[in-house]
């Protein structure tokens, strides 16, 4: 393993080197930096041409230039990077770094949500085969698939943020759209529902009376201009999310696991009240922590409960810890909403159409992240949709193979039971292609949504790629590639490796 | 458990064994697949089950009819079409510009018809489209081919070159391969130079999947057989190899297609493609994106024809997927209820899979019918068939595919 690593990395070296070698001079032949220097009517300009000659170091041809440009990048071994400046002077590094954050804020969110969105509807629709909610799905993988990102992207900010934001102007819901949202929403309980007819219509029913209800509870009480959960929701809340881990984990069968989660949902209400003058203080750091903390009393709690497999309920307690932890903090910043909206920079818009925050915004942490959330929010639902479909895709095509393995009808025949079947032996293998996919994907997400960057005006990566790349700037746009590339090839070992420690039926060649 | 069970109802004395029922279900699948390819060459039963599709059909007449309106509205180089205007010409704004008798898409701000511009906008983009990928194709086979046979060092060279390409975001690497066409060439040159740029780098995915095919297939008896008879390798790669990886090829070439598409609209987009005064799907809905409050179908339109194309190709690369893999047997609704209603009549059921309905709860069975269709409910008509391919004497002839 470690020497099919080494082996990997060093091949890796000289791919890389061999790829900016291919993209420099591709780079070096698209366009000409001068160009706009020859044509401009400037006074100064042959003194501006000389300059930027040097600067640029254009008088060496560019397949040697490669080299020297090369040497800068290796001085990062010796303690000083070099990756030149950009045609104002600004250095590589600087400009990367800030791109990096900013791309980071932007597609960890969209990368974790569909991930999570796509895998489990490529689930449901395996296990619901040629049923109408597998081929809705099935169409809508497709659809979002076959999206221009640029032109979802301009539905979105049209529709989504100014529509919503005209509407929290009024935020009141008339009847007939109450009812079509809700009964929507029953069909979708009916289809996704499973069992027998009976308790189907009953799924339905529910989720209609269930939309329903909130609509009209939500627009009765302005809940959109001032939400909150507090006490009367968390406890619902938490309840349903620790029966939700306990089915999905253990099963209901395992009562002290869901005595575990349940147990965390007593400790998330307990330390509610305490917790918010804590809060009201926060930084990104104590919010992190505060959820690892409930994690671990989440673990613990597990392991009192004991009995036959504690694990079980060490995860259920975990991720029920988690889930109040995370309630907890989306109580604080709706607490932080109202004063959010109606800040003088806001003036009572919330969802911002471009940009990655609002210019001299003065607030607390909840304000400010706030801010950032709304900013990313219209960002994020475009990339999710957009990248979704390929995971429900390939996840559906995985479960369905898997489900058809020999095995999972052995598992059936000794009468294990359907949850277990699903949960343990079919999607953890099912899984394991996907971890590849997606050990790939993480490695070039910080290549950056450069499309909807571009439509959002974040400055990120992808931005600064494109922006340079007009301007025939080419340090930066060298930049973006050699961390995009080794991010990418990183990701591949990692892909690779995972693979053959996730299945011990590939082995890989030491 | 069973969700839609027709045969809940089914008296006891019709009660079959788990023997028979999986019997009978072993039987009606047989006669089905026996059914579907006896006597038949394979480029006939993946036409077959091509057609079965009718998302896939319904998507090829679908293409077609774009590619119909495209050319004949406005007409190819000096050829007139039956469209009135073109893409370049400024018309007095009627109505504001929007959709009417006279311009169906309606007009931009400065008068230019807006479907003769998405029109054109379709010509260029499926010209560029099919530019990439039928270089990227014959590249990727090429190399993927070549990498797969000969193994050794030409295998080394070849793959560690589409590692270097592959690590690279296709949208940066294209973006950069725009702008080195639009910097030397303009016109149509632009928009040829363009599609035959990118499509010299599209190809290291194809290429991939190519060698990984024939990694397998050259270790076949009929490869063995082909070189003992005098082959060269060039027949050898093409008229033995490759005709059987043209499943892999077909389907990937397809929906590298849908790729290429939303690739060139969204360079054009960006200002890398194809250039006004010329359009691409892309750069008319760049050059009108601003105006979406008061002149809403110039971004309607346009964005509506790349994403019918985009969905419609997509399709039809799925259909041949599923006619190309011979594990999957495309469903058919028909047949499926016809097949429901004979096993209903024997009392087995049809499932699909039996979902987790009973998750974690105990489960209080008290007929034994629910013990019995338990197991049937996740072989019956699809699943099986993967398992009694061995059966099927025609299926020996089928290349491993998929």
């Amino acid at each position: 393993m470690f020497m099919y690593s080494v082996r990997r990395l060093i091949t890796a070296v000289f791919i890389l080197f061999g790829a900016s070698f291919l993209i420099y001079n591709l780079v070096a032949i698209a366009g000409d930096p001068l160009e706009e220097l020859r044509i401009s009517q400037s006074p100064n300009r042959d003194a501006l041409i000389a300059q930027r000659t040097a600067l640029l170091d254009l008088d060496t041809p560019a397949p040697l230039r490669y080299f020297k440009w090369v040497g800068g990048i290796l001085g990062c071994f010796a303690g000083k990077c070099d990756f030149g400046s950009n045609l104002a002077g600004t250095p590589v590094t600087q400009l990367l770094s800030n791109a990096i954050l900013q791309t980071l804020t932007l597609v960890v969110a969209s990368t974790i949500l569909a991930i999570l969105i796509g895998i489990s509807l490529g689930i449901v629709s395996a296990l619901r085969q040629y049923s109408g909610l597998d081929y809705t799905i099935t169409f809508l993988s497709f659809l979002f698939f076959s999206l221009p990102s640029f032109w979802i992207a301009v539905l979105l900010k049209e529709f989504l943020a100014i529509g919503f934001n005209n509407f929290l102007r009024n935020p009141t819901v008339t009847i007939p759209t109450t009812l079509i949202i809700a009964a929507l929403a029953g069909l979708f309980w009916y289809s996704a529902s499973f069992g027998k007819q009976k308790t189907r219509y009953l799924m339905g029913v529910l989720g209609f009376v269930l939309t329903a209800g909130l609509i009209i509870f939500v627009s009765a009480t302005e809940w959109l201009s001032n939400p909150f959960l507090g006490i009367p929701f968390l406890l619902p809340l938490g309840v349903i999310a620790a029966l939700l881990f306990t089915v999905l984990v253990s099963g209901m069968r395992n009562r002290r696991a869901l005595g575990a989660g349940l147990t965390m949902v007593v400790v998330g209400l307990a330390i509610y009240f305490p917790i918010q003058g804590l809060l009201n203080q926060a930084t990104f750091l104590m919010v992190v922590l505060i959820a690892v903390a409930m994690m671990l009393v989440g673990w613990v709690a597990g392991l009192l409960w004991g009995g036959y497999d504690k694990g079980q309920g060490a995860r259920v307690g975990m991720l029920s810890g988690l889930a109040m932890a995370l309630l907890i903090i989306v109580d604080r910043f709706m607490q932080a909403w109202p004063e959010y909206v109606n800040n003088s920079r806001i003036k009572g818009r919330p969802i911002p159409t471009a940009n990655a925050s609002t210019p001299n915004l003065q607030g607390d942490f909840w304000i400010l992240s706030t801010d950032t959330l709304t900013h990313i929010l219209l960002p994020t639902v475009a990339l999710t949709l957009i990248s979704l479909a390929a995971y429900s895709r390939y996840s559906r095509a995985s479960m369905l193979e898997i489900m058809n393995q020999d095995y999972i009808r052995t598992a059936r025949a000794k009468g294990v039971s359907e949850r277990t079947v699903v949960m343990k032996h079919a999607f953890r293998n099912a899984l394991i292609p996907l971890a590849t996919i997606i050990a790939m994907d993480i490695g070039s997400i910080i290549g950056g949504a450069a499309i909807t960057e571009r439509i959002f005006a974040f400055k990120g990566m992808g931005t600064l790629f494109l922006d340079s790349l007009a301007h025939t700037d080419p340090n930066p746009v060298m930049g973006v590639f050699l961390v995009t590339g080794i991010m990418a090839l990183v990701f591949n070992l990692v892909a690779d490796l995972l693979y053959s420690a996730l299945d011990p039926r590939v082995r890989v060649k030491a | 458990m069973s969700t839609k069970n027709t045969n809940g109802s089914v008296s006891a004395d019709k009660e079959p064994t788990t023997e028979t029922t999986a019997l009978r279900s072993i039987e009606t699948n047989v006669d089905i697949r026996a059914q579907e390819s006896v006597g038949k060459t394979q480029g006939q039963i993946v036409r077959k089950r091509f057609f079965q599709n009718t998302g896939a059909v319904a998507s090829v007449f679908v293409i077609i009819a774009i590619l119909l309106l495209a050319l004949t509205s406005i007409g190819v180089g000096p050829i007139p079409g039956w469209w009135g205007y073109n893409h370049t010409e400024m018309q007095p704004v009627l109505n504001g510009g929007a959709p009417n008798a006279t311009h169906w898409f309606g007009q931009d701000a400065t008068g230019r018809d807006l479907f003769a511009m998405t029109m054109r906008g379709t010509q260029n983009t499926v010209l560029v489209v099919l530019l990439i990928t039928s270089i990227a194709a014959m590249l990727g086979v090429l190399f993927g081919g070549l990498a797969g046979y000969y193994r050794g060092w030409v295998e080394a060279v070849i793959m560690r070159f589409t590692d270097m390409v592959i690590i690279i975001p296709l949208i940066l690497l294209t973006a950069v391969l725009g702008k080195l066409a639009g910097s030397y060439f303009t016109g149509i040159w632009n928009t040829l130079m363009f599609g035959i740029v990118v499509g010299l780098l599209f190809w290291s995915s194809l290429a991939r999947l190519v060698r990984a095919e024939f990694l397998t297939l050259r270790e076949r008896e009929f490869v063995d057989a082909a070189r003992l008879a005098g082959a060269s390798d060039m027949r050898i790669i093409f008229k033995h190899i490759l005709p059987n990886a043209i499943g892999v090829v077909t389907v990937n070439v397809s929906l590298m297609m849908s790729s290429a598409i939303l690739t060139e609209t969204a360079l054009s987009y960006l200002g890398f493609g194809i250039k006004a005064p010329d359009w691409s799907l892309g750069s008319i809905i760049s050059a009108n994106q601003a105006a979406f409050a008061t002149r809403p179908w110039l971004f309607w339109f346009p964005g509506l024809f790349i994403l019918t194309l985009s969905l419609a190709i997509n399709f039809v690369g799925d259909g041949l997927r599923d006619a190309f893999d011979p594990r999957q047997k495309k469903f058919n609704p028909k047949k499926a209820t016809e097949r429901t209603a004979h096993s209903a009549e024997n009392g087995v059921g049809i499932d699909g899979f039996a979902a987790p309905a009973t998750a974690g709860l105990v489960r209080v069975d008290t007929s034994i019918a629910a013990e019995v269709d338990r197991p049937e409910s996740s072989r019956t008509s699809d699943s099986i068939n993967q398992d009694l391919d061995p059966q099927n004497p025609n299926d020996d002839k089928r290349p491993p595919q998929g």
